[in-house]
């Protein structure tokens, strides 16, 4: 299972499947250890979509099931 | 054992409210100043209130996709239904008023206002509640009081007291652990096991 080593943090750029598609998607809000077991919770915002919707698709994930593409500028 | 949502409301979400109390104790008495001081304060505490039990409900949702994800033998569904769930949240932009609790809760295909009165009768009558604290939320935020109707906090006084908002803070309360029950309920129904 795809895991980060630390906590996510918001403006860091994630990554998951949906299948065989790759979703990005950027950290807007870490919604802190409320998950199974205190895994930590955060929601996003989808990259890389503007051909989809309007407005850019907002939604959570467990920090556990996404991969860290690019931490957050410091 | 409660949900971890539960334990926040009953455990930090107390202690910040608790702090309101004590600046209204140490603002409160007579003369104009304190009077206007004293309602600035009760209106810091009807919108930390609403605040607080809007991050509860939000924080049982969550959990709640948490434990029908973690139901999911095929680990490529988790993300579609964690994403299909949370997706467009009425609790993320919207008060937590019953329509927009209802609505995202409805997800799961849980009534959750007629399982919470199934469970407590008091249920009609706190909901009712919960609805004038969000009226009174919105009419903070915007400082726009004109709808008396809406504002209507008994016999067409629209003057809002601490009582007051200690009374829908009394409301919340029960509601919140009706709605831990109900959703543990629910959950528990639907993937096979209590999931807190």
């Amino acid at each position: 299972m795809p895991s980060t080593a630390h906590d996510l943090r918001p403006g860091d750029v994630v990554s998951f499947h949906i299948g065989p598609s790759v979703v990005r998607a950027r950290v807007i809000e870490d919604r802190g250890h409320i998950g199974i077991g205190a895994r930590q919770i955060v929601r996003l915002e989808a990259l890389d979509e503007e051909d989809f919707e309007p407005e850019p698709r907002r939604f959570e994930m467990a920090a556990a099931e996404v991969e860290l593409e690019q931490p957050a500028a410091k | 054992m409660p949900s971890n949502s539960l334990a926040r409301w009953r455990g930090p979400a107390q202690a910040d409210l608790d702090d309101i109390v004590d600046a209204h104790a140490s603002v409160a008495g007579v003369g104009r100043g304190r009077r206007a001081a004293t309602a600035q304060v009760t209106q810091a505490y009807a919108v930390l209130l609403s605040s607080h039990f809007q991050k509860f409900c939000r924080g049982l949702h969550s959990e709640a996709i948490e434990h029908v994800a973690a139901s999911l033998t095929e680990p490529w569904a988790r993300p579609m239904v964690r994403l299909r769930l949370t997706e467009g949240r009425k609790l993320d932009a919207g008060n937590p008023n019953p329509g927009n609790i209802g609505s995202d809760f409805n997800r799961f295909g849980l009534n959750l206002w007629a399982r919470m009165a199934a469970l407590d009768k008091r249920t009609a009558a706190r909901k009712a509640k919960l609805e004038r604290l969000n009226r009174w939320r919105n009419a903070i935020a915007h400082q726009d009081f004109a709808d008396s109707v809406a504002l209507d906090l008994g016999g067409g006084r629209t003057d809002l007291r601490f009582a007051d908002v200690t009374g829908w803070r009394t409301s919340c309360d029960q509601l919140a652990a009706t709605m831990d029950a109900a959703v543990l309920a629910h959950l528990a129904a639907l993937v096979g096991r209590a999931p807190w």
